[in-house]
């Protein structure tokens, strides 16, 4: 439900008419104050976090771990730990661990943690190396 | 130097989730999470402009604790990222001719 601050079905903060109500102690103070009762903590410091829209934390970083690993005939990177990070096929030539969705093309199994191997065959080529959370945002982003 | 609400302010799309509010300030297409202390300072604002001594009084009361209990330089800190944000700003107090 969207709600304004003293939980009515509004979009934005809207000054009550008539009323400047700043010496009052109105509804919504009350039961802010039966919450801190309830957690029992008093946290009175200001909290601000601004988080990052998709598009922003896509074009910001992707939090690739690394980019340009040779993966040798046998098909094993030079990086990446196996049963955990992704090989990816560079699209373009990357000189950034900052790269935007649509620049990999993530394998679709991680690298063997048997055979240390990429998902899929790379060697010979260079790759960029991607945590398993990396993948995962990156695959909601598309 | 009074503070005052923005009209960027005006347009704040709220959502209470638990102990904090998701906030979506569609001018910038960010989203915010404030605490209550945080939202009652906009709350203040919202009903006029005041100083920021008189914002901090205000909360403090509206949260229920004591004066002076709200650390200043939180306090001052949280305002000065509102108004990096567009959402307060600051005008000069008038002068009484």
């Amino acid at each position: 439900m969207v709600m304004n601050i003293n939980g009515d079905k509004l979009n934005g903060i809207k000054k009550p008419e008539g009323d400047d109500g700043r010496d009052k102690a109105p509804v919504a103070e009350l039961n802010l104050r039966r919450r801190r009762l309830v957690r029992g903590v008093t946290a009175v410091a200001p909290l601000i976090l601004t988080l990052r829209s998709g598009a922003l934390a896509a074009a910001s970083c992707t939090g690739v771990k690394a980019i340009n690993v040779s993966v040798a005939s046998n098909n094993k990177p030079a990086s990446g730990i196996p049963g955990q990070d992704y090989c990816a096929t560079q699209n373009t030539s990357l000189n950034s661990t900052c790269v935007a969705p649509g620049q990999l093309t993530i394998d679709t199994n991680y690298i063997s943690a048997s055979t240390g191997k990429c998902g899929s065959n790379h060697a010979g080529q260079q790759v960029a190396i991607l945590s398993s959370a990396s993948v995962t945002s990156l695959l909601a982003l598309r | 130097m009074l503070l005052g609400l923005t009209s960027d302010s005006s347009g704040l799309v709220w959502q209470d989730w638990d102990d904090v509010y998701l906030v979506y300030q569609p001018l910038s297409a960010e989203t915010h999470v404030f605490n209550d202390t945080t939202t009652l300072i906009l709350k203040c604002l919202g009903q006029g402009e005041l100083s920021q001594e008189g914002v901090k009084s205000w909360t403090e009361a509206a949260l229920g604790v004591g004066q002076g209990e709200l650390d200043a330089d939180e306090f001052a800190f949280a305002v000065g990222r509102l108004e990096e944000l567009g959402l307060i700003e600051r005008s000069e107090e008038p002068i009484a001719i």
